[in-house]
């Protein structure tokens, strides 16, 4: 399918991730996040630190909603995006240095979305930043809707065994 | 701070002197009504005052009270406003609490003023004024009281007119410093609320003498200046408020984003926890945010169970992301109904205004391309979309990657 390719193009090289989880009285909050989309699992992971907002709502509430999008001011046609939904899991740093398994796995995350931001800025995923940056997310998706402009609309729901 | 320990000659009053001091704060101004209405019967009933003098002076003791509950509520709001980040606007408040609660207590002067004159009055022209409240023949003593009364009335009028002058020189000052706010500077959303409110509550200042009207008989000078009294504050009040409404409650960093930048992310979330986020294009009119979106869309559904609301804003750097910066609204959403529309008519077509010099190509693919759009993007009010408002209650403001948050 030519959405499910070039949907997973926008998942690969889109910078920006809108994250929107909700707190304990289901208000919802936002943040952009920098992501990377680990294609063997198609899961989505981020860095963060555990005192964020995000954070502390996903202990109480782990279902996420993501948004990746390409905007074009002119023309609506131009529009490309994607808008997901998930679970979150949380790895904490402590939990995850007695698994020396889900270490090794961690690590080369870390790489990849270090790797995939490097040309752009080096202070977000640097090492000086694991201070704060305390947290690793995976998102697990359970619906992709996707949608394109012209030439002709579409919007595909991509539907993932889980 | 200078002014803001300062009082009114009428709120020291209340708290220094017996027996108003030894009673809770809200009794205060109530038992001075009490009291001023025991004096007054006791003389009526002593000199044998006719009916119509006691109900006329009784008048005259309520409009007195229900101004002084006023100023007594108002004064310490205005005391209590926070401080503005922005410096040019921080001067213009405390000046303006330096003035209205001025040692050298203008309110106490002008009442004096207004006092002599009316007092002066009634003793020669206005004489018949004395024989139509008390009758053809009274003792002196009564004169006494009568001018008591008189007192009051002036020193509360001597303040209404103290207060609306202040408060539209204050508004004008602080539209001027708004307009020259510096990148994050800025006063909070409440703190102008306030304003506007103490504003509005001036305009009552300015009409309680009215109900003093049935007292004047038919005497025209008296009646002409009250009239002209309750014409001056209410004007300078409502055009005070006007002026208050323009200045604007967000840094003007805050404010480029929300006008400037083409998209928003709306984050909802339905009743049972599950959030939703979704790009839209919007526009912002200075108070609240507004964007249009299909009937049939989750967003609405969501917002339909839960008005609950997170609204994004971002302007990307594209060299450094790092100077990324966003604004996060948090708020309550309200659908707009054809109701609304009809109340609202011209903040409608204001935002359609808005909307097509925000986004001229937008508009006109909709227009003209309608057809080949999916019946989600299609843009015909009601039948298809509807018009979202976006009342702020907390605000995040993210630059270089630190948030902040914004008091509203």
């Amino acid at each position: 399918m030519s959405g499910s390719s070039s949907a997973e193009d926008l998942l690969r090289n889109a910078y920006f991730a809108y994250l929107c989880t909700a707190d304990q009285w289901n208000r919802p909050h936002i943040t952009p996040v920098f992501f990377y989309y680990d294609m063997s699992s198609g899961n989505i992971y981020f860095r963060t630190s555990r005192h964020s907002k995000k954070v502390r709502n996903l202990l109480k509430n782990s279902r996420v909603s993501l948004t990746i999008d390409v905007r074009d001011p002119e023309n609506p046609f131009n529009n490309i995006g994607l808008m997901i939904r998930g679970y979150a899991e949380l790895s904490f740093d402590e939990a995850l240095l007695s698994k020396a398994g889900s270490r090794l796995f961690r690590n080369s995350i870390l790489i990849r979305l270090r790797e995939k931001y490097a040309a752009l800025v080096t202070r977000v995923v640097s090492d000086e930043e694991g201070d704060w940056a305390d947290v690793l997310v995976e998102i697990k998706p359970y619906r992709i809707i996707y949608w394109s402009g012209g030439p002709r609309f579409t919007i595909l729901k991509l539907k993932r065994k889980h | 701070m200078v002014g803001r320990g300062e009082k009114w000659a009428y709120e020291i009053i209340l708290e220094n002197v017996p027996p108003f001091k030894w009673l809770p704060s809200r009794f205060r101004v109530l038992s001075q009504l009490l009291l001023m209405e025991i004096l007054g019967m006791t003389i009526a009933l002593l000199y044998g005052l006719p009916v119509r003098s006691i109900i006329f002076g009784s008048l005259a003791i309520l409009a007195v009270i229900a101004s002084s509950m006023l100023a007594v509520r108002i004064a310490p709001r205005i005391r209590s406003l926070r401080t503005p980040s922005a410096s040019l606007e921080r001067d213009v408040l405390d000046n303006y609490r330096v003035r209205i609660f001025s040692r050298n207590h203008h309110d106490v002067l002008l009442g004096l003023m207004i006092f002599t004159l009316v007092t002066l009055y009634l003793l020669t022209f206005g004489n018949s004024n004395l024989s139509y409240w008390l009758g053809q023949e009274f003792p002196s003593s009564i004169l006494l009281f009568v001018l008591l009364l008189l007192w009051d009335v002036s020193y509360r009028i001597g303040l209404g007119i103290w207060m609306s002058f202040l408060a539209l020189y204050r508004s004008t000052q602080f539209l001027g410093a708004s307009r020259r706010r510096l990148a994050s500077g800025y006063t909070p959303y409440r703190e102008l609320a306030t304003l506007k409110r103490l504003d509005l509550n001036n305009v009552f200042f300015g009409l309680w003498p009215l109900s003093l009207l049935p007292l004047l008989s038919s005497d025209n000078i008296l009646i002409f200046s009250v009239v002209g009294y309750a014409w001056l504050v209410s004007l300078l009040s409502v055009l005070s408020y006007l002026l208050m409404d323009r200045v604007p409650g967000y840094p003007p960093d805050i404010l480029w984003i929300l006008e400037e930048s083409g998209f928003a992310y709306v984050g909802t979330c339905s009743r049972e926890g599950e959030p939703h986020v979704t790009p839209v294009i919007f526009v912002f009119d200075g108070k609240s945010a507004y964007f249009v979106t299909s009937k049939v869309s989750m967003k609405i559904a969501n917002l339909r169970e839960n008005p609950a609301i997170a609204f994004l804003v971002d302007v990307r750097d594209p060299i450094n992301i790092m100077n990324n910066r966003a604004v996060m609204i948090l708020g309550k959403a309200k659908i707009l109904t054809p109701i609304d529309f009809v109340v609202h008519l011209p903040t409608v077509l204001h935002l359609r205004v808005m909307f097509y010099k925000k986004y001229p190509a937008y508009m006109k693919k909709y227009q003209t391309e309608r057809e080949i759009l999916p019946p989600a993007w299609r843009t015909t009010m009601f039948l298809s979309r509807l018009l979202i408002r976006v009342n702020i209650e907390k605000t995040v403001y993210w630059r270089q990657a630190r948030p902040v948050t914004i008091q509203t």
